[in-house]
């Protein structure tokens, strides 16, 4: 079969640099969306190719150009082989995705700086300004869960935390079940104070001992491997843009921009993402629900 | 009364949350449905449903990597309805494309061809880094070619036209997104019976509505040639709209020529008009800013309708009257006066929400040319009335063209209605082929709201629409208008008569400046 099209991987995400790296592998096409695919590769672990301005998860690699155009011009189906072989990756043996230019996306784990309260009011304002809806907010016990979760980690009950979070895994409409979308931002929130509010780095520890035995029993593959990357400290490069823009001082513009970006994956992940951090922060941070604290 | 519960269990199957939204949202309005969820089989989702009744043993046995599709139904008969919906869109959306043996599906011209011995025609829809390298191949083997994808370099198109025609061929695109080949609809194309008008185009919803009312008066289409938005600028110099013209001139099924444009070059248009004089036909022309005059052999038209209606005139030998209203003036005057009896003095603006381009710059001419201050593609608010081609590449980043879905254009009716100042919600509805399976429908929750929001706040919103397709479109005409109408919706017949509606209300509005004429 002839190669028809040839694109460069322009980057990749930490999470799958293992899968870039090693020696030559064969997964499969797992699902083809209408914007991306989604691929097993070494030791079924998933591959993300997309488009776009940012990497969309923790297992994505960003691919150059109309790539979503070409997935309706060319008829991929679950289970084509996906190959690495030196620094090319072949999906279908109809498309080459070269690797020699692509750079790898570290998430900026080790940071953890004073959060912003006026950023986190910008970014409350940009989510609830976009008039949309999570998958969360659709289940009928929508904010027990989110009060319950709100509460622990303000409180800093290693139990209750685990109990809401246990109760968020799995939970929701979606691929990515809401629950976990929810999860990850929680999470995403937890690594970025880690090491400037009492009490977070040390839930962080308690979650990832607890969390990482069951998962695969408690949600989708999908979701499982986002929560198993964000237990490493491993995001997308769209949510670590939103955490890094709630570092102070950031621009209200900046805040809004990056809160976009973030909203505009999938029907709710992003919105649900979102939300999880907010309220992890506004939690951690003793702000009032949704309104946080004005400088007078 | 005893409900039904039925869960379908997909296996290890993955679709993307869009897609899973919409079957709910698409469940959930199906007669005698009364609750649908669409999750994934995790335990809490299990837990979930099952609190709410509706898990079944199939349900509960689903693994946190299947999908579980859940409804609550009257009887069997809704239930199967939902069941078909199911496997309709499932089976459409592209991840359950596993199922089927990819041993069949050729992933090059080679092996299709090699397929389906004698095709003469490619649809090509790659990006359009790749498209013109495709186009080529094509070319090469000797078929005729329909580029469906946009993004390609103007000097490639030119280098396609150009070798097409040595070889006698059709290179219809880049960007054409309809035609209608020998009977054959292609790309974004409504069922129309075959007849005795033929139409060259660059323009896709044109195409469309222009087709499609011909058919409604009656007659048909012999083909309709899709050449692509930029063939007629000066750069492209109109290679395959003459092209066009030439078959079409000489093709026996073909009585009566409409030709459709954008905007064209000045010395393309030049050629066009020696060109059209040069025709023993009876040609009718639409370009935007055309007033309807009679150009020698050829006549213009100032709207699509009036295309359509001039086409089946002159092919029936009559001469072509341009109409304002299909209603008489006393029906206009009734309707203006009940949309606007209710309305608040502040509602005096026109919201366009449209998803076809050439139908929103067909509107926008015709509300500029009876309305001050109207601008195009600003958001609802503000000063001025407005009219915004909701499938421009700004809003469809990421997200379905709004003829495939409403959800975008949902969200841009709630935000019209939450104007004050909005007075009139004007819409194409758009059908036939890959276009939303039921557009009506998918826009009808919003609209309710939106009425709701307004009549919470003292107003009364007046929604204006037209419906471009036709009886024998899968969504079917007249189900979607009386859809509509059962709503409160003001169907007029084109997409120009709406426009005019919609003008005539705000200018009723504007009329006294503060308080609508009785």
């Amino acid at each position: 079969m002839v190669s028809i099209v040839t694109m460069n991987v322009i980057a990749a995400s930490a999470g799958v640099r293992p899968f870039l790296q090693i020696a030559p592998w064969e997964g499969q096409i797992a699902a083809v969306f209408d914007h991306s695919i989604l691929c097993t590769a070494a030791a079924e672990r998933l591959l993300h190719l997309h488009t776009g301005s940012r990497l969309a998860s923790p297992f994505s690699l960003r691919v150059e150009g109309d790539f979503a155009t070409m997935l309706h011009g060319i008829p991929f189906v679950r289970g084509m082989p996906v190959r690495r072989i030196d620094h090319t990756i072949t999906i279908a043996e109809d498309v080459h995705l070269r690797l020699e230019r692509t750079t790898s996306y570290q998430s900026p784990r080790h940071l953890s700086e004073d959060v912003a309260p006026e950023a986190i009011r910008h970014a409350w304002q940009t989510l609830r300004s976009s008039g949309r809806v999570g998958g969360l907010d659709q289940l009928p016990d929508a904010r027990a869960i989110g009060s319950a979760m709100r509460r622990a980690l303000a409180d800093r009950h290693a139990a209750q935390l685990l109990e809401a979070t246990r109760q968020l895994i799995g939970r929701g409409p979606g691929l990515t079940p809401s629950g976990d979308d929810f999860l990850v931002g929680c999470l995403r929130g937890l690594w970025l104070i880690r090491r400037t509010v009492p009490g977070a780095g040390r839930m962080l520890d308690q979650l990832h001992d607890a969390l990482l035995a069951d998962l695969d029993a408690r949600t989708s593959r999908v979701g499982a491997e986002f929560i198993r990357y964000a237990l490493e400290g491993i995001f997308a490069e769209v949510l670590d843009q939103v955490a890094l823009a709630l570092l102070a001082p950031s621009h209200p513009q900046v805040v809004r921009s990056a809160v976009t970006h973030l909203l505009a994956q999938g029907e709710t992940s992003g919105i649900d993402t979102m939300l999880g951090l907010l309220t992890c922060l506004d939690a951690l941070l003793s702000i009032p629900e949704g309104r946080p604290r004005h400088k007078r | 009364m005893p409900m039904l519960i039925w869960n379908a269990v997909h296996k290890g199957v993955y679709h993307d949350s869009v897609t899973l939204m919409r079957l709910t949202r698409d469940l959930q309005v199906v007669d005698g449905v009364q609750r649908a969820a669409v999750m994934m089989g995790t335990p809490s989702n299990r837990a979930l449903l099952r609190d709410a009744g509706l898990l079944t043993l199939d349900g509960d046995a689903a693994s946190p990597n299947d999908l579980i599709i859940a409804v609550e139904a009257d009887d069997l008969a809704a239930a199967h309805v939902g069941a078909q919906m199911v496997e309709a869109a499932l089976s459409t959306s592209r991840s359950l494309m596993l199922t089927r043996p990819t041993t069949c599906r050729p992933r090059t011209l080679r092996s299709a061809l090699t397929l389906l011995d004698g095709a003469n025609l490619a649809l090509i829809s790659v990006p359009g880094l790749y498209a013109g390298l495709e186009a080529l191949k094509a070319l090469r083997a000797g078929l005729h070619v329909m580029l469906f994808s946009d993004h390609v370099p103007v000097a490639t198109e030119i280098d396609l036209k150009r070798q097409a025609l040595a070889r006698g061929l059709l290179m219809l695109g880049p960007d054409c997104g309809t035609a209608i080949i020998n009977g054959v609809p292609l790309g974004f194309a409504n069922v129309v019976p075959r007849g005795r008008v033929g139409l060259a185009a660059a323009s896709g919803t044109g195409l469309q509505e222009v087709s499609c009312m011909i058919s409604a008066a009656g007659e048909g289409v012999s083909q309709a040639i899709g050449v692509g938005g930029r063939d007629l600028t000066d750069e492209v110099g109109g290679l395959m709209m003459a092209r066009a013209l030439e078959i079409l001139a000489v093709d026996p099924a073909t009585e009566v020529i409409g030709v459709l444009g954008k905007s064209p070059g000045r010395s393309t248009w030049g050629r066009l008009q020696s060109q059209l004089a040069q025709i023993r036909k009876p040609c009718v022309v639409h370009v935007p800013g055309l007033v309807s005059a009679a150009a020698g052999s050829w006549c213009a038209a100032a709207t699509l309708e009036e295309t359509a209606l001039t086409a089946v005139a002159l092919v029936r030998g009559l001469k072509p009257t341009p109409i304002e209203f299909t209603m008489s003036r006393a029906e206009i005057e009734a309707i203006i006066s009940e949309a606007t009896h209710a309305m608040h003095p502040g509602q005096r603006f026109v919201r366009g929400l449209y998803a076809g381009g050439t139908l929103a710059y067909e509107a926008l001419g015709l509300l500029q040319a009876r309305l001050p201050n109207v601008a195009l593609g600003v958001p609802g608010g503000g000063e001025g009335h407005s009219v915004v081609d909701l499938g421009e590449e700004q809003f469809t980043l990421g997200r379905p063209h709004p003829m495939i879905d409403g959800t975008l254009r949902r969200e841009w009716i709630l935000r019209a209605a939450e104007d004050p100042a909005t007075a009139v919600i004007l819409l194409d509805v758009i059908l036939g082929y890959g276009a939303h399976p039921d557009p009506a429908g998918d826009l009808l929750p919003a609209l309710e709201q939106a009425t709701r929001h307004a009549q919470a706040g003292g107003r009364s919103l007046a929604v204006v629409a037209s419906v471009c397709g036709t009886e024998l479109d899968p969504q079917r005409r007249s189900s979607q208008v009386d859809a509509l109408r059962a709503h409160g919706v003001t169907v007029m017949p084109s997409n120009a008569q709406a426009a005019r509606l919609a003008a005539g209300i705000a200018a009723c509005l504007i009329g006294d400046g503060r308080r609508p004429r009785r």
